[in-house]
């Protein structure tokens, strides 16, 4: 049994089938990359996984440790040990990072000045959540909440998106610090430029609403050099 | 009850224009104002004033400035307020839950304990117990019971008493003359600097004493003196009108904070008259948190009246559920150089209403004057409302008048958010509730500071049950 499992989930937001009858297993130790095209999903997945509100599970089953989640609401799931990453945050005009990382640490016995110095945003923890801050910024500030969480399952939305280079080793740094912590990691990209630091164990193509393939690490390369499309088109199951 | 309140929706009241009259029924007597000063022993010009009020009260127009009230009717209002009170709460007990919740887990009588000069405790109409340490007697600053104060030190209150706010300034302004009892006198003398804050705290009162009290704080020149005005009453489980003054005459180069954490239980109209005036170099302050009561009407002024006098008012209204709190500060510039600063912040929740109506008006002459207003809001849901009048009368033309006003939405989107970082619905807003009133907070001393935090937590604790 995988620590966690999503079984024929369907999912729908908005009126519209965001998630189409996929299955997805994560085991423990895993540092697994769910590559795919813009709009095709990936967000929608891993945040019906935490249940997140708007997104409307309608058939299938997410598991964790054996536990079927389903029905539950995100509170419940976060406590858990589900913990998302997002790919923007909003604006939190008035909120000081360091109050919600400290409002996080309550929780988990972290140190809101360890998590900072872990991303390096101790000079942001001053500021107004989010005002202000560049895409690098923004990220890190994200995966600093995520490692204060310490979620058993870490899923990350994009963190390499909109990111300078130099960001994205601070970042490629925060996620080690998590799978120090965590028990198992999802990585959601596009791009894949944080995989130039973080070596997948498994890697899962996602196109049209569903997870069409996994395989091994080198299946970063192979996207890179045929596009998602070429590649699906003769692995399709 | 003695009152009605007006059936509203959010646009309805809300206006620079005021659209309604108090319908005002019944009537106080002659009989009754005479009989209130004779049981307090008064001296002849006491008992001229009250009656001098009260024939003001019953000439002067009904107030349009009061539109959510519909009809207040005196008969019941000086029934209830004048005669024993079953009701009275004479235990801790006694008290709405609410209001006894609050208060025992604020700890309140230990932090008087720790860092207080001294605490008036009004106990009941008769029994008053006044506490004042040492020291303070010492430094010869009189702290005494408004009543006991007319008897003893009747040159002084003379001097003072209805100068700072006359009565002729509106009908119930005039009310409150013509039935004051209770509340405070505090006169600290020249050049004496009151080491620790002084405090009123209005107790479980008979309802006349804590509806129509009346404090009065003279700071001669070159004084210093933090007051509080306790939690001001817990009140009792009937509903009431509460129409209070405080005056604060401020001398030259003296010092006067004025520090209220209203709390009052959810049955009360709480209509407060509060002025200073401050002469040459004086600084007088306003720290207000409105937290309690049904509906709250007012607005902190200081008339600055010497050359280089000061004042900064400190604002924070809470209208958490059906309440509504029209607040705001007034600032008169009536001599050069003179300076202001206002900060408001309010937070509406659960279908709450706050409306801020200030005032900053530069007299001509008033050159070099400077007033900074700042209004922010917090609006945490779709049902609750926050509006922003800032009047300003500019009639000096050598004047840095300046207003800012912004308004903060919490969506349902960064309460997901929040709720997905593992924070609990009411935790979300107890977050961001502290995160807005922190630069507040930071401007006032460490124990105000800490009991108002508290306060605004226990509010929001129980902030939407349901995620």
């Amino acid at each position: 049994m995988g620590l966690l499992e999503v079984q024929d989930l369907t999912v729908e937001a908005g009126g519209k089938v965001v998630v189409d009858n996929t299955s997805l297993a994560l085991e423990e130790g895993e540092v697994l990359y769910l590559l795919g095209p813009n709009g095709t999903g990936k967000t929608s997945l891993i945040r019906s996984i935490v249940g997140y509100p708007g997104y409307n599970i309608v058939r299938g089953r997410v598991l964790l440790e054996g536990e079927d989640l389903t029905g539950k609401p995100m509170e419940y799931r976060v406590s858990r040990g589900l913990g998302l990453a997002h790919q923007l945050p909003p604006k939190l005009s008035g909120l000081r990072v360091r109050a919600l990382l400290e409002a996080i640490c309550s929780r988990t016995k972290c140190s809101a000045d360890e998590i900072a110095s872990a991303l390096q945003i101790q000079y942001l923890l001053d500021r107004d959540f989010g005002r202000g801050f560049s895409g690098g910024e923004l990220k890190r500030v994200e995966l600093a909440t995520l490692l204060a969480m310490r979620p058993k399952v870490g899923l990350i939305d994009e963190p390499d998106s909109g990111v300078d280079v130099d960001s994205v080793k601070v970042i490629a740094d925060g996620i080690r610090a998590l799978m120090g912590v965590s028990r198992s990691v999802l990585i959601v990209t596009h791009s894949a430029l944080i995989s130039k630091y973080i070596r997948p164990t498994r890697v899962c193509l996602m196109l049209n609403r569903r997870i069409q393939y996994c395989g091994g690490p080198e299946l970063v390369e192979e996207v890179f050099e045929h596009g998602f499309k070429g590649l699906v088109r003769g692995d399709q199951v | 009850m003695g009152f009605d309140i007006r059936g509203f929706e959010l646009e309805e009241l809300t206006g620079v224009e005021y659209r309604s009259r108090v319908e005002i029924t019944g009537r106080v007597s002659r009989s009754l104002v005479e009989e209130i000063s004779r049981s307090k022993k008064e001296p002849e010009w006491m008992r001229r004033l009250r009656l001098r009020a009260l024939e003001y009260f019953e000439e002067a127009p009904a107030p349009q400035w009061l539109p959510y009230i519909q009809r207040i009717d005196l008969d019941e209002i000086t029934t209830l307020y004048t005669k024993p009170d079953v009701e009275v709460a004479s235990d801790w007990s006694d008290l709405p839950e609410e209001v006894r919740r609050i208060y025992e887990r604020l700890g309140l009588p230990e932090a008087y304990a720790r860092y207080l000069a001294g605490l008036t405790t009004v106990l009941d109409s008769e029994s008053v117990f006044v506490g004042v340490k040492d020291f303070l007697r010492r430094l010869g600053v009189v702290m005494v019971p408004m009543e006991e104060a007319v008897q003893k030190y009747p040159d002084l209150v003379k001097k003072y008493f209805s100068r700072v706010f006359p009565y002729t300034d509106h009908k119930f302004a005039a009310l409150h003359y013509a039935l004051w009892s209770g509340g405070v006198f505090v006169y600290v003398p020249r050049g004496v600097r009151v080491p620790y804050p002084v405090e009123a705290f209005f107790f479980l009162g008979r309802e006349m004493e804590g509806q129509f009290e009346h404090s009065l704080i003279v700071a001669d020149e070159g004084s210093e003196l933090v007051f509080i005005e306790g939690c001001s009453a817990p009140r009792l489980r009937r509903e009431s009108f509460h129409d209070g003054m405080v005056e604060i005459y401020a001398h030259p180069s003296s010092r006067v904070s004025f520090v209220t954490v209203q709390n009052w239980s959810r049955n009360v109209i709480n209509f407060n008259n509060k002025r200073a005036v401050a002469e040459e170099g004086a600084f007088v302050e306003w720290v207000e948190g409105s937290i309690g009561s049904k509906i709250t009407v007012t607005y902190p002024s200081t008339v600055l009246r010497g050359e280089g006098a000061k004042t900064v008012s400190t604002l924070l209204s809470i209208s958490n559920g059906g309440y509504i709190k029209d607040t705001g500060s007034k600032v008169i510039h009536a001599a050069p150089r003179t300076s202001s600063r206002v900060l408001s912040k309010s937070i509406v929740a659960n279908g709450g209403l706050s409306v801020y109506r200030g005032l900053t008006q530069v007299n001509k002459g008033a050159v070099g004057s400077f007033s900074h207003v700042e209004c922010e809001s917090l609006i945490l849901d779709e049902k609750s409302g926050s509006y922003t009048y800032p009047i300003v009368h500019l009639l000096e033309r050598d004047a840095d008048v300046g207003h800012e006003a912004s308004t903060l939405r919490l969506s349902e989107d960064q309460v997901f958010y929040l709720m997905s970082r593992g924070l609990k619905r009411n935790e979300v807003i107890s977050l961001v509730v502290n995160g807005f009133v922190r630069d507040v907070l930071r401007k006032l001393p460490f124990e105000f500071a800490s009991m108002l935090k508290r306060v605004v937590e226990l509010e929001f604790e129980e902030y939407g049950g349901v995620g």
